[in-house]
């Protein structure tokens, strides 16, 4: 007997266990069909015992009925008659979401991480004067920045920023040292717009001035930052570089970030990205701004928003972030 | 600059091969000279060599044709050439059948019926020149079938090198390789200069006077008689073609030499042009004019340095030379000019001129003054060497007041604080001496070094920590971090203020545009506020700064419309520019713009476009996003770019701040837009002063159920909605606490002249429970104030 109560509770529990409706039609015809697991059992009454056959058979009657009687029961657990049919492949209601631009998104990026490094946001006017755009800077008179053919000029010492340099000039002059600032925005040259060219673009300039700031501070400090931004193992170089408002001066490469270094097309093979300027600020800028070139001490940097998001997302054609196709902006 | 590897080795003993070269490039970048292509040069001339020409006829079907028998050893071929200079007897270049010239490969042919197997070269199909005069003809020492590679096959590796600004010595072989010794640690090597001079001085032959002197403060000058100007030899055309010059004649192909090894120009004069003998330098005089030797005209003035001779300006000093006075084939007495000019003087004239020569571009950056006498001399001796003639004696040099190499103190302490970490004191020195800085003194904290003249870029104590850091690795600077505590951070009100906006108009579903701030002037004319325009525009579609966001984003849905993206919901914020009382102002503006479609059709929704009430909606619940502020909103009275009809101004506490509602079709007319648009704008200034979502206290639950009623009104046709609800409002007072406009119905039942508009109110109280007859009793208030106080009928 107690081969049948396996039995029983073997069938009952399978039943019990289906997932669907289906599953528990599969189930009646696994069990109650022709050839049935059930139904086959009362064909083997003829190999059992005389004094057992009539125990056997009301064990095998009562079996079909309570399997019936599960299935259906599991069945109408199934099937709801008052529920409507949904198609779930049909499609959604759609909703729309407003889009971030792509240079607002890196620019935001970029405020988030040097905000966490204790940079505050400084902003300050587009249009300029020479003298807080050149002379300031230490930019002498005969550079070429200065030239109507390089900048554009709105009248006579008046010119739309060439560097967001002139919002640190501002800061400082404002204010007592430490700075610590980052000055995103806008600047324009004078420059024939092509796929990589454009004469209006956004950079995010940083400065800090404070006791004790060092060349070696500033390579770490920007470490920092691209770690923030391309992952932990992201690698610096320095290579030394001019500037006239910095000395020692130097443009920064970052270990790419789509290949690590080894060399893909991103990097053109070389495993590095070229992605700023910076150096230590010129004591004559400091003294221009009446801080002591002795006591204090200061880095600065700049970062152009457009190739960072160029090669963030694979844009090929600069002039693609000011065309506002919506095909474009909607896949931020 | 490019630098020929194979030219880099005279001047050092590193030779740059297959092996190094790639560490190289990384070194030279880190001392900074960024490599921005690395080419490989070779030409080894397979399947050419040299022929002898046994006979030569005319072709009998083609009267500019020769047949030729040419002797190449093995054996003698058949050539048929064009060249009218081939003559028997000739030594000359073949390129055999295989031989690639230019982009097509030699095959055995028949030209007009004649066989020919081979060709006879000129110098441009060997790429030695550009050269294409007919034939080359080689000197007749050269064997029949000696490979052409013996004569003229060279291999070789140019770098081109990026030099900053600063660094005008690195634009010279010497210098760079100065530079290149110190990073291979090999000796620099100068060519040295043997002399010959005949015993006529230069001073007999010609006169300079200097009317300038702070112009220039150095000008030499040395004469060079009967040379014989002809081709320069190979090696000096290869060694200038392979590094972008192209070559003229022995005498101008020197000066270009020398100039590209000491990185001083210089400049060659045929002295039979140079009137009366005599080199005078002074300013040009107003609307003087002058043909440079590229055949350009330009109108000088005062600030304009010239190089003349008694009678006439030849030369720019220091850019270009003059088109009457340059070294040609029939010259047989030169000049050579090696002068220092004032660099803001040659930034004037290339200024005025935009010529930015090889020469320009290193006096711009300030050559060595000192090293004039080297130059000359170098230049003289390679003259007779490759010319013949002799070297009158002595050189003409006008130096009234000696430059003179100045002195700089580098404290060591100093150095630490700003690079952050220590530099050896000897590694310091050895290097700084290695580039030819000299130490004078040294005590335990100050070191004192002498710069060299050619090193003008150096003029103070930081531009020495620059060159001491640079020669001591750029990769070699460790990364330090302090973990200082951060400065409390400074709120920048503005950037405040735009994040919040961006945020809540992308929470409303519209995405962020960002337009140029440079726009054609024509778009700026609906738009109140005074233009600015560019003082010297790129083009005429950038020549105003935008005066009105809303400008920027209708330039933006016009381009967007054109190209059937039919769902435009967008916003932008940023910089708008403009005249206020005569003076530039910019301020912060922001503005959102919807046109098109509000949603596509689909299974579950009809298509339909965007209207006035979407962008009410959207303004009214951006307004929320600042508090709960009291708000006045009032028909019309909005700038004349919107439709005076469908347009609203929103007040603040009396103070106008903003506008929203249908644009006038005038002004979209301008965009080349056809089809209705509606904005929002914004007083940015105004929105960063609305009490923020901070300040916000909530309002209490009530614990009591509300009651909902509708009340049909039969208004008229031009009616509006607000005067009812302020009706109903004024009634009811605190119970109500919602009122809104369910239904609107028009129709014939009610005629044409006339509107209902069903309105919902809800009434709750927060202390009690309504009775029914309190409401009964505030409906028959609402009802028989409709009736009375505005005429109107309950349906």
């Amino acid at each position: 007997m107690e081969d049948f109560t396996q039995i029983r509770e073997g069938i009952l529990r399978d039943i019990r266990s289906s997932v669907s409706l289906e599953d528990a039609e599969d189930k009646r015809i696994k069990y109650l069909s022709k050839k049935g697991e059930i139904t086959l059992l009362f064909g083997q009454i003829k190999t059992i015992a005389p004094d057992k056959k009539r125990e056997f058979g009301q064990f095998v009657n009562s079996l079909r009925d309570e399997a019936l009687d599960l299935i259906n029961e599991v069945k109408a657990g199934f099937s709801d008659k008052n529920k409507e049919p949904i198609d779930t492949t049909l499609p959604g209601r759609k909703f729309y979401r407003g889009r971030y631009h792509p240079l607002n998104l890196i620019k935001d990026e970029l405020k988030t991480i040097f905000g966490q490094m204790g940079f505050s946001v400084a902003t300050g006017p587009e249009v300029e004067t020479e003298y807080y755009i050149f002379d300031a800077l230490n930019m002498p008179s005969w550079h070429p920045a200065r030239k109507t053919t390089d900048s554009l000029y709105v009248d006579k010492g008046r010119l739309l920023r060439t560097e967001t340099s002139s919002v640190q000039i501002r800061t400082m002059e404002k204010g007592k040292p430490p700075f610590r600032i980052i000055s995103p925005g806008r600047v324009y040259r004078n420059e024939k717009e092509n796929a990589t060219h454009t004469a209006m673009f956004t950079q995010c300039e940083g400065l800090y001035i404070n006791r004790g700031v060092s060349f070696a501070e500033l390579k770490g400090t920007l470490k920092e930052f691209f770690k923030a931004l391309y992952g932990k193992n992201t690698q610096v170089r320095f290579r030394p570089h001019f500037f006239p408002f910095t000395e020692p001066s130097a443009e920064v490469d970052v270990s790419c970030f789509k290949c690590g270094g080894a060399g893909c097309s991103l990097c053109k093979s070389s495993g590095w990205l070229e992605l700023g300027g910076c150096g230590m600020v010129h004591p004559k800028v400091l003294e221009n701004v009446g801080v002591d070139s002795e006591e204090f001490t200061g880095f600065a940097f700049g970062l152009g928003i457009e190739r960072l998001a160029m090669l963030k997302y694979g844009v090929n054609d600069i002039r693609d972030f000011t065309e506002n196709d919506l095909r474009f902006l909607e896949q931020f | 600059m490019k630098i020929s590897a194979g030219w880099l080795k005279k001047y050092t003993d590193f030779e740059i091969n297959s092996e190094n070269i790639d560490d190289i490039v990384h070194k030279l970048a880190i001392l900074g000279f960024e490599c921005e292509s690395v080419e490989h040069i070779k030409n080894s001339f397979d399947n050419f060599c040299v022929g002898k020409v046994t006979e030569c006829i005319k072709h009998p079907n083609a009267d500019k044709l020769s047949l030729c028998k040419v002797d190449i050893g093995a054996e003698t071929l058949s050539i048929v050439c064009g060249a009218p200079n081939v003559a028997a007897g000739q030594t000359v270049p073949v390129a055999l059948v295989g031989a690639k010239v230019k982009d097509f490969v030699i095959k055995k042919t028949k030209i007009r019926g004649e066989e020919s197997v081979g060709m006879i070269c000129a110098e441009d199909e060997l790429g030695l020149s550009d050269n294409h005069d007919g034939i080359m003809v080689l000197d007749d020492s050269y064997a029949a079938g000696t490979p052409l590679k013996e004569l003229f096959g060279f291999e070789d590796t140019v770098l081109e090198l990026e030099v900053t600004a600063n660094r005008a010595d690195a634009l010279g072989y010497i210098g760079f390789a100065r530079e290149f010794a110190y990073l291979t640690g090999t000796e620099l090597k100068i060519p040295e200069v043997s002399l010959t001079e005949s015993a006529e001085k230069s001073s007999d032959s010609v006169k300079i006077t200097v009317l300038d002197p702070a112009a220039c403060p150095r000008y030499c000058g040395r004469v060079i008689k009967n040379v014989k100007v002809q081709d320069s030899p190979e090696w000096l055309k290869q060694y200038l073609t392979s590094v972008g010059l192209r070559p003229i004649n022995n005498v101008v192909d020197i000066t270009n030499f020398v100039m590209l090894e000491t990185g001083h120009p210089l400049h060659a004069f045929d002295l039979d042009n140079v009137a009366g003998k005599e080199i005078i330098v002074r300013k040009a005089l107003k609307d003087e004019k002058f043909i440079t030797l590229d055949g350009k005209g330009f109108t000088l003035n005062e600030n304009i340095l010239m190089i003349c001779d008694s009678e006439k300006a030849v030369a720019l000093a220091g850019v270009m030379g003059g088109l009457n006075s340059g070294v040609t084939q029939t010259t047989t007495d030169v000049l050579l000019e090696v002068a220092y000019f004032n660099l803001a003087d040659i930034r004037e004239t290339v200024k005025l001129t935009n010529l930015h020569t090889d020469s320009s571009k290193r006096f711009e950056r300030g050559i060595d003054p000192n090293d004039s006498e080297y130059v000359i001399n170098r230049a003289a001796s390679l003259i007779r060497e490759l010319g013949g003639g002799e070297i009158l004696a002595g050189t003409v040099d006008v130096y009234p007041e000696k430059i003179t190499e100045k002195s700089i103190k580098l404290r060591l302490s100093r150095t630490d604080k700003v690079l952050g970490f220590h530099i050896d004191k000897d590694t310091i020195i050895s290097s700084l001496n290695s580039i030819g800085l000299k130490t004078e003194v040294e005590d335990s904290d100050t070191l004192s070094f002498t710069i060299p003249t050619f090193r003008p870029d150096i003029t103070q104590e930081i531009d020495l920590i620059e060159e001491a850091v640079r020669l001591y690795g750029y990769d070699r600077i460790p990364e330090i971090t302090l973990s200082t505590i951060s400065l409390a951070p400074v709120v920048n009100r503005e950037e405040k203020t735009a994040d919040s906006i961006r945020e809540n108009l992308r929470n409303l579903g519209l995405s962020e545009t960002l337009s140029k701030s440079m726009v054609d002037g024509k778009y700026c004319t609906p738009f109140e506020r005074k233009p600015v325009k560019i003082g010297h525009p790129l083009n005429e579609e950038m020549n105003h700064l935008r005066n009105s966001i809303v400008l920027s984003l209708l330039q933006t849905a016009g381009k967007n419309i054109r190209r059937k993206n039919g769902r435009i919901g967008i916003f932008e914020t940023g910089k708008i520019f403009f005249y206020d009382n005569g003076d530039i102002r910019e301020i912060n503006s922001a503005a959102v713009l919807l046109t098109g479609k509000r949603n596509f059709q689909s299974w579950n929704e009809a298509d339909s476009d965007y209207d006035f009430y979407d962008i009410k909606g959207i303004s009214e619940e951006f307004l929320s996003c600042f508090g709960k502020n009291e708000l006045v909103f009032s028909s019309g009275k909005c700038p004349s770019y919107f439709d005076s009809d469908a347009s609203v101004s929103v007040f603040k506490n009396g103070s106008l701040i903003g506008y929203y509602g249908t644009l006038d079709t005038k002004t979209l007319e301008i965009f080349e837009i056809g089809q209705p648009v509606f904005c929002f704008e914004f007083d940015f200034a105004g929105i960063g002063h609305l009490s923020g979502r901070d300040e916000f206290r909530i309002s209490e639950l009530s614990k009591y159920p509300r009651v909902i009623k509708d009340i049909s009104v039969l208004m008229d046709k031009y009616d509006n909605a607000e005067r009812v609800a302020e009706q109903i409002r004024k009634t009811c007072g605190k119970l109500l606490t919602d009122i809104t406009v369910v239904d609107i119905y028009t129709g014939d039942q009610i005629g044409s002249d006339k509107k209902s508009y069903t309105f919902r109110v809800v009434f709750q109280s927060n202390d009690r429970m309504l009775k029914d007859r309190e409401i009964e009793y505030l409906l028959k208030n609402i009802i028989e104030g409709l009736k009375n106080d505005l005429k109107l009928e309950i349906r």
